[in-house]
């Protein structure tokens, strides 16, 4: 199994792109997420308090 | 363990759960992440979904530890309920987020709570480190991989495709990759 990639500065511009595209894409996901459980996450929060 | 709710959403599941330290943590599951990445990649598209997780603090937050074993372990139970409901040939991809440069320690954090889980014979984890130099001094590294069940029919299937996307990745100024 290759558990290891090395890549070099000719390639690198491309690569780190895909990367900050996963980034923003998984940055706009928790926006999302963090939005649609807002009430859950609000009465953990004040079940939490009182226990 | 913690205890945990669990919230399906339009497109993707929530799992919440709190701990004494007043965090909130989140983990999530949505299928849409990675998939206009994958279309090259058959088997991790079609059960393919993106793990996230990330906690957020409320009230006082409680002195902190380096390692609370109470969330490795539900975060496993998280994971090992979320492929018991969508069946034994899912796949769960994941990215460490890179965009504040802590992926390493996020990605040994990641280890050390699979490692360290009950379930883990039960599932089988296949990561990839990736070194991108950017300089003669500067590196930047990336973790991505998946966890499958043990038993997932397509195990193999979506190891060739990692080893795949690896060479593609390796390639990236010869085309055919997906960004």
């Amino acid at each position: 199994m290759i558990k290891k990639v090395v890549i070099y500065a000719e390639n690198s511009i491309k690569a780190l792109a895909f990367f900050d595209k996963i980034n923003k894409r998984k940055e706009e996901a928790k926006k999302k997420i963090d939005e649609k459980t807002a009430r859950v996450r609000e009465l953990l929060s004040k079940k939490s308090d009182n226990s | 363990m913690y205890n945990y709710i669990k919230e399906e959403l339009e497109d993707s599941y929530a799992y919440l759960f709190s701990t004494p330290l007043n965090r909130i943590y989140t983990v999530s599951f949505d299928a849409s992440i990675y998939a206009d990445f994958l279309e090259s990649y058959p088997s991790l598209l079609k059960e393919g979904y993106g793990l996230s997780f990330h906690f957020d603090s409320y009230g006082i937050e409680a002195t902190k530890v380096t390692f609370d074993k109470g969330v490795a372990v539900t975060i496993h139970e998280i994971i090992n309920d979320f492929l018991e409901s969508k069946g034994k040939d899912t796949f769960i991809l994941y990215h460490c987020q890179s965009s504040d440069g802590r992926q390493a320690v996020r990605a040994s954090l990641f280890n050390k709570w699979f490692n360290k889980s009950t379930l883990n014979g039960d599932m089988f984890k296949n990561g990839l480190e990736v070194e991108i130099n950017i300089s003669e001094h500067e590196k930047e590294y990336h973790y991505i991989g998946f966890i499958c069940k043990a038993n997932n029919r397509y195990k193999e299937n979506a190891i060739i495709e990692l080893e795949q996307f690896s060479v593609a990745l390796v390639n990236v100024n010869k085309g055919n990759f997906p960004a």
